[in-house]
């Protein structure tokens, strides 16, 4: 696919201040439209897309390693924009979300629930919030568009994400 | 040779059992109804049972009702369950309760309600008025008691120029609460303040401690202070050790991960801290703690609270408490459910009685299949810990709140 540079021109100058964003620097990357957890759930429900969920924290350094070199990417701006929708959840806040079931947890409890056992931490979840892959820690630009390409195309629906990438090396 | 070895047989698990603690079975407080709903102990410190006299207090936040509400139940303390569960709070929505006794059977508490933090005095079957101690912005709201008249309460207020810890001692008027004096932030900050989740208590002395969570510097680090009576608060210290690269290197600047700071001291004024801490970053959160031996001026080296055994897991919900010359760490962890989805918790404890702290014990009533976490405790001055807990089939289905009272073994309390 070719990439047009007018249309990702934005993106490349949010990637570019991105190091200079100020303090909290490994919060959520500019130039992504993140949402609360339960917002993008129900915006993901119903639009019926599938979400991409973002488990950062305050001050994680593979948090900002990931934000400066992976979603500078414009290939990964463009896909992910394009096809999920995006969430944000820093695992030691206590803000606030409400649950399909009605529970109200903060964003830390979300962490407990989902086994998030260190940041940064992706999920990639149906549009009801089932889930499709997890992927835990630093991720390349490369990487994150293989994951986009093994959920998006739908090839998790019929295998493992091993085999996928078995066969997509 | 074969009675040594029958002997020492024996010998072995009654040294292993020597836990200062026997739990009586436990008891349904709230959630047993055919109502689904769901109960949270999520408030800042964690206080969230307390004794009063002969009475135990619980305090949580549900939904039974529709919205989030903050209730109470309480019990003679030899009564084999708790009375209904009474709402306390009265606004539209309210969140992560305190509580602390007032030593003649009523109970301080205090929560959240409709952006404010809010105290009311309640007893076994009445409640006083209740008082709305900070405006817009204020939340995760913490008590420490004494036990002995003195009495705090300890907020994170976003004033619109960040969150700052604010304190204010309570004075107590028949049935009513009010701020005694104007809250006063307990650390000023001008540039990048947030601070967060406070913990609170006081020393021997009457001196207040108070620790919190900062993020001025770009990550999470914990600090500490105390206040003497008519005294300004001290100079803040930071009571984490940090973890992060080195100047120079990728992440420099950054952290490891701190939260949810408790703090409690025990009767010869000894003060422990604990927190969660992903230094270990593989394993995620684990529980680490330290040891102040000047009533809480200063700490010391930061040390690992649980044993080596949870440290394939990650541990979550730290709570503490102090008595004697003990202090009593509980949270909950994953570790007996290793590549097992259906066990996703179990409640455990370590103990300190001034050496270091124990072997991690599986609380024998607050663990087994499905989910038991989110521990809360105090202990009495008999050195009996009160436990509360969560209890669910799994980490998505409706919730039950459990107590159970652990009586002192008397050989192994110090």
């Amino acid at each position: 696919m070719k990439l047009d540079p007018k249309r990702f021109a934005p993106y490349l100058v949010l990637s570019i201040m991105l190091p200079w964003l100020g303090a909290t620097r490994a919060d959520p990357p500019g130039g992504w439209q993140f949402l609360p957890f339960d917002q993008a759930l129900r915006k993901a429900q119903q639009e019926q897309r599938r979400v991409f969920l973002y488990f950062g924290r305050h001050g994680c350094p593979s948090c900002e390693k990931t934000n400066r070199e992976s979603f500078s990417d414009p290939r990964v701006v463009e896909h992910f924009n394009a096809h999920y929708v995006l969430a944000y959840v820093d695992s030691e806040s206590g803000e606030r979300l409400r649950l399909p079931s009605g529970e109200r947890i903060t964003e830390m409890e979300l962490g407990v629930r989902l086994k998030v056992f260190g940041t940064p931490f992706f999920y990639f979840m149906e549009p009801d919030g089932g889930a499709i892959l997890r992927a835990p820690g630093y991720q390349s630009a490369d990487e994150f568009l293989r994951y986009d390409r093994f959920v998006n195309e739908g090839h998790y629906k019929q295998r493992s994400f091993a085999e996928f990438k078995a066969a997509d090396s | 040779m074969t009675r040594s070895l029958i002997g020492v047989t024996l010998l072995v698990p009654a040294m292993v059992i020597a836990e200062p603690w026997a739990f009586d079975e436990p008891l349904p407080v709230a959630g047993d109804g055919e109502t689904p709903h769901f109960h949270h102990l999520d408030g800042a410190g964690r206080r969230h049972v307390a004794v009063s006299g002969n009475d135990v207090g619980v305090v949580w936040e549900d939904d039974s009702s529709g919205a989030p509400q903050v209730y109470i139940a309480t019990k003679p303390r030899d009564q084999d369950h708790f009375g209904a569960p009474r709402q306390i709070s009265t606004g539209a929505e309210a969140y992560e309760p305190a509580i602390v006794g007032l030593g003649d059977g009523r109970f301080a508490t205090a929560w959240e309600q409709d952006q404010s933090v809010v105290a009311r005095i309640v007893g076994a079957v009445d409640a006083g008025a209740l008082q709305v101690l900070a405006g817009p912005g204020a939340r995760q709201i913490t008590l420490a008691g004494d036990g002995d008249g003195r009495l705090v309460a300890v907020w994170a207020h976003n004033g619109g120029h960040g969150q700052l810890i604010e304190a204010a001692g309570l004075s107590i008027e028949g049935a009513g609460v009010r701020a005694a004096l104007q809250a006063v932030a307990v650390a000023p900050l001008t540039e990048h303040a947030y601070q967060g989740y406070p913990a609170a208590a006081f020393n021997h002395r009457g001196d207040l401690l108070i620790a919190w969570e900062d993020r001025r510097a770009g990550h999470t680090r914990l600090f500490h202070t105390r206040r003497a009576a008519g005294q300004a608060f001290a100079a803040e210290r930071q009571l984490n050790e940090h973890n992060a690269p080195p100047p120079g290197e990728e992440g420099a600047g950054l952290g490891s991960g701190v939260m949810r700071v408790m703090l409690a001291v025990d009767g010869a004024d000894r003060a422990r801290a604990v927190w969660l801490d992903k230094r270990n970053a593989a394993s995620g959160y684990a529980v680490w703690g330290a040891a102040s031996e000047d009533a809480g001026g200063t700490f010391g080296t930061n040390e690992i609270v649980q044993d080596d055994n949870g440290s394939a897991v990650a541990q979550w919900h730290a709570a503490l408490t102090a008595g004697g010359r003990m202090f009593v760490a509980a949270w909950d962890d994953a570790r007996e459910g290793w590549e097992d989805n259906s066990e996703t918790g179990d409640v455990l404890l370590s103990w300190n009685d001034g050496g270091g702290w124990s072997a991690d014990w599986l609380v024998p009533v607050a663990s087994g299949a499905g989910y038991q976490g989110s521990p809360a405790l105090t202990l009495d001055k008999r050195g009996d810990l009160h436990l509360v807990w969560i209890e669910r089939d799994d980490l998505t289905s409706p919730t039950r709140l459990r107590y159970a009272h652990g009586r002192a073994v008397t050989s192994a309390v110090p």
